[in-house]
């Protein structure tokens, strides 16, 4: 192998230090608490029911939380990037407000509302609908905090894509439902792509508006990170364990945004 | 079919009316921000305007953009980056409600009329500008619009690739058709006649012959090639500010208001102020000098007349000192001035429709 | 390298800032969330007979315990039961604890009783929303014991009795099961029911000076807390004696 010949870099030489150093602050916990991982005890570590229970529990409600955003985000940063609303800068900002809250706040925010004390909550009990303490609320709060990020990916992409494919679609002949299915949507495609694969992660990771909204019960509200706060009381090998499933995943979902070939459009 | 448009624009400030007969071509010419491709957004339905753009006795301004049936080419091809090139050309047929075979029928029928169709599975990344335009001719034109308008087509063009997509475009652009254009062989070879607009207003109308080789818009006149200057008609003489211009009167009109028409080569360049014969003999001052082929242009400065261009060959160029501020005399034969009527300012009446509609 | 020089320069400047403000006596008191508004009264007045000045670390006491074993600085070390004291001792981070308070189990429910809950026995009714300790955090444990002989249907198992009565008090659930200081703590926006059965999950709080503690006061704080000024302290919260 030959090795490639480098051009002369304008990189200043003390920047690598406050770099090293930032780097260091991510890799050090993340390398140690591979580390720490019980490798042998890692198969049944893993394998346990209540293990399987919350992984699994996440990975549904997470995809399920996903869908329902592509759903609704979607068409929110439609009207958001390609209609005028008044008070358009008010509305972007409160939809994109879960996205910087503490989940905790956010945890509040949704047991405001759908909590049983709640006028809507309170009206769905009489209904015999109860949100709190089932899978929907894991749903719902996991919602509320990656749905921004769905929003704002969508609502960049079309304005970065501008109109002009889709004027010249009607050009052609293309109604409106043509025009967004034919076009806008493929054009968008890659951005809608890493935008869910951002909720995906935002969703999976959700843990405080989770417990103080939806509750931790095993198989119905307690999801991976859940699980892994709980067992953390008892059982460190086995929160490590879990933890090291959390941050696989989430590499896999860092190199498959990551991965993508972006496309000069 | 016959296009019949009169629209105004508040938002731009633009009032037009003019008339395109049924499957003749109009060139549309006229400064940065005159209003042109404005124009064309009221026709294809991008821009909010009033009044009224008729087809078929059809008001055009009252359909949904994809009901208009008005194809559109710009400066960017915008093909569709997700599909292939013969789906980008099946896009209108498709949109019109045929088969998927059938329109990719149609597509490769086109294509191979635009000479395109090795390109038929290429991606449009793949394929140089002008490759891309005469894809996205072949787009427009096989969804068969009523109506075509072309707005700088060949702007963003590499040179040599325009006379082949000009010669397409005449060859296979057969309905009415409008052109938006900065050049004088687009308006030349594709339009039957010129439209030269200019703050928002028509200032020319006419058959294109007679528009560029006696231009009365200091636009048309660039476009021509030829120096305008506007003033006062009177007999043999246009006034302008003081300077009285000196001509040959080519045409009776009413009104004052006239324009006179000289070409850059009738204007002779002397270092002092010439003896002799001319009438027109004018103190200037150099502001642009650019070569172009054999000939020198020298455009400069007169403080009533405006920029006059004048031609001259190479060597007497490099006899002349030819500076930014050089002062020259220019002087021009009272015979190789053509003296106009000026078109009407305002042309937004209606001219009387043809009874055969 | 240098840079690495720098760090531990920092680093001694911060601890050295840290020891030497006070030459008079100084503790630090890791203890029990649970124990945060006593032991704050307590230590007032422990600052005010003694003149040495308390700092607190208020958290969950498996939180504590694994904070000393990596080397958390601490005099003293009070757990809400004897599991993690246990733990800390096998760490070698304290050494003889000390019962100093019990706590027993109740039922907390919305003031006023509305859903009518009389015992432990109500908890395998179906219209009650009960929420309760999961089996892994102490509280837990204790609720098993007495949970043992019922078939119940809790909707949620919550991480720390704080977040079970948190659950109650904001309507979310019907009955939850915590301790009897946590619903005094809550000051009326939770209502005790309590039952006998309580008695056979008595939780013990233990507390002892840290191995690495030089300082006197630590021990004449846990006899603080042991003695009648500290006693009394616990039993207006709510704590038994053990």
């Amino acid at each position: 192998m030959t090795r490639q010949p480098t051009a002369p870099s304008a990189t200043p030489a003390w920047i690598w230090l406050p770099a090293g150093f930032g780097a260091l602050l991510l890799v050090v916990p993340l390398v140690a608490t591979v580390v720490d991982v019980p490798w042998a005890d890692l198969p049944e570590l893993l394998t346990s029911d209540a293990s399987r229970q919350a992984l699994s529990l996440s990975l549904r409600t997470a995809l399920g939380s996903t869908a329902l955003c592509i759903a609704l985000g979607t068409p929110m940063g439609w009207v958001l990037a390609r209609t005028h609303l008044p008070a358009q800068r008010l509305i972007r900002t409160v939809v994109l407000l879960p996205m910087v809250l503490p989940p905790v706040v956010s945890g509040m925010a949704l047991l405001a509302a759908f909590g049983r004390n709640s006028l809507l909550g309170g009206a769905l009990e009489g209904f015999g609908i109860r949100i709190g303490f089932t899978t929907v609320a894991v749903v719902l709060a996991q919602m509320f905090v990656s749905l921004p990020f769905m929003v704002l990916g969508v609502e960049g992409a079309l304005r970065t894509q501008g109109v002009d494919h889709e004027r010249t679609a009607a050009t052609l002949g293309a109604g409106p439902g043509r025009v967004l299915t034919r076009v806008t949507l493929p054009l968008i495609a890659p951005a809608l792509r890493s935008a869910s694969v951002l909720c995906f992660a935002r969703a999976l990771g959700e843990f405080g508006a989770t417990i103080t909204f939806a509750g931790s019960f095993p198989g119905i509200t307690r999801t991976l990170p859940l699980e892994v706060y709980l067992v953390r009381e008892s059982d460190m090998d086995a929160a490590i364990a879990l933890s090291l499933l959390l941050l696989v995943v989430a590499g896999v979902i860092v190199a498959a945004t990551h991965a993508q070939p972006r496309r000069p459009v | 079919m016959t296009l019949e448009v009169d629209v105004r624009i508040p938002r731009a400030d633009i009032e037009a009316a003019f008339e395109v007969a049924d499957d003749d071509t109009a060139a549309i010419l006229g400064p940065n921000g005159a209003g042109k491709s404005s124009i064309l957004g009221a026709i294809t339905g991008t821009v909010a305007a009033t009044g009224q753009v008729l087809l078929h006795g059809q008001n055009l301004l009252g359909l949904p953009p994809h009901r208009r049936r008005v194809g559109l080419l710009g400066q960017r091809a915008l093909l569709f980056p997700h599909l292939s090139v013969l789906d980008n050309v099946a896009f209108g047929p498709r949109s019109a409600g045929h088969s998927r075979r059938r329109a990719r029928a149609i597509a490769g029928e086109w294509l191979e009329r635009l000479e395109a169709s090795h390109w038929a599975d290429r991606r449009p990344d793949q394929l140089s500008g002008g490759q891309q335009q005469r894809v996205a001719m072949a787009r427009a034109l096989a969804a068969e619009p009523d109506v075509m308008l072309l707005d700088e087509p060949f702007a963003a063009i590499d040179a040599e690739a325009i006379d082949g997509l000009r010669t397409l475009v005449r060859r296979h652009v057969n309905t009415t058709c409008i052109i938006v254009t900065h050049d004088l062989p687009d308006a030349l070879t594709l339009a039957d006649r010129v439209i030269v607009l200019d703050e928002g207003r028509i200032v020319e109308e006419g058959r294109t012959t007679e528009v560029l080789t006696r231009p009365r818009s200091r636009f048309a006149a660039r476009i021509a090639g030829v120096n305008l200057v506007t003033g006062t008609l009177a007999d043999m003489t246009l006034t302008c500010a003081g300077t009285t211009v000196t001509g040959r009167p080519v045409e009776d009109g009413p009104g004052s208001h006239g324009v006179a028409v000289f070409p850059p080569r009738a204007v002779a360049v002397y270092p002092t102020r010439p003896h002799g014969s001319p009438r027109n003999t004018w103190p200037v001052e150099v502001c642009t000098v650019r070569s172009d082929g054999p000939g020198v242009f020298v455009t400069a400065n007169h403080p009533d007349l405006g920029e006059v261009t004048a031609e001259v060959t190479s060597s007497a160029a490099a006899e002349l000192d030819l500076q930014v501020g050089t002062h020259l005399w220019f002087a021009v034969k009272a015979q190789e001035v053509d003296l106009l009527p000026r078109a009407r300012q305002h042309r937004a009446q209606r001219r009387p429709r043809p009874s055969a509609i | 390298m240098r840079t690495i020089y720098c760090l531990i320069a920092v680093c001694a400047l911060l601890s050295s800032g840290c020891s030497s403000t006070s030459a008079d006596e100084q503790i630090t008191v890791l203890a029990a969330a649970s124990l945060q508004d006593v032991f704050e009264a307590a230590g007032e007045d422990f600052t005010e007979q003694t003149g040495v000045e308390v700092t607190f670390s208020f958290a969950g006491s498996q939180s504590l315990v694994t904070q000393l074993a990596e080397g958390s600085p601490g005099d003293v070390l009070a757990t809400a039961n004897e599991k993690t004291m246990d733990q800390a001792r096998a760490d070698g981070t304290v050494a003889d604890p000390l019962p100093f308070a019990t706590n027993t189990l109740t039922l907390a429910v919305a003031p006023g009783n509305p859903k009518n809950v009389q015992g432990l026995d109500d908890l395998t009714r179906t219209d009650l929303l009960f929420v309760r300790c999961a089996e892994a955090v102490p509280c837990g444990t204790a609720s098993d014991k007495v949970l043992a002989d019922l078939q119940t249907t809790p909707v949620s198992e919550e991480n720390s009795v704080t977040d079970v009565l948190g659950k109650v008090t904001s309507g979310q659930a019907d009955v939850g099961l915590v301790y009897s200081t946590d619903v005094t703590r809550s000051q009326g926006a939770a209502e005790a029911v309590d039952f006998p059965e309580a008695e056979t999950a008595l939780n013990t709080y233990p507390i002892a000076v840290t191995t690495q503690s030089d300082a006197p006061a630590a021990q004449r704080f846990v006899d603080h807390i042991t003695g009648p000024d500290g006693q009394r302290l616990l039993q207006e919260a709510g704590f038994g004696t053990p």
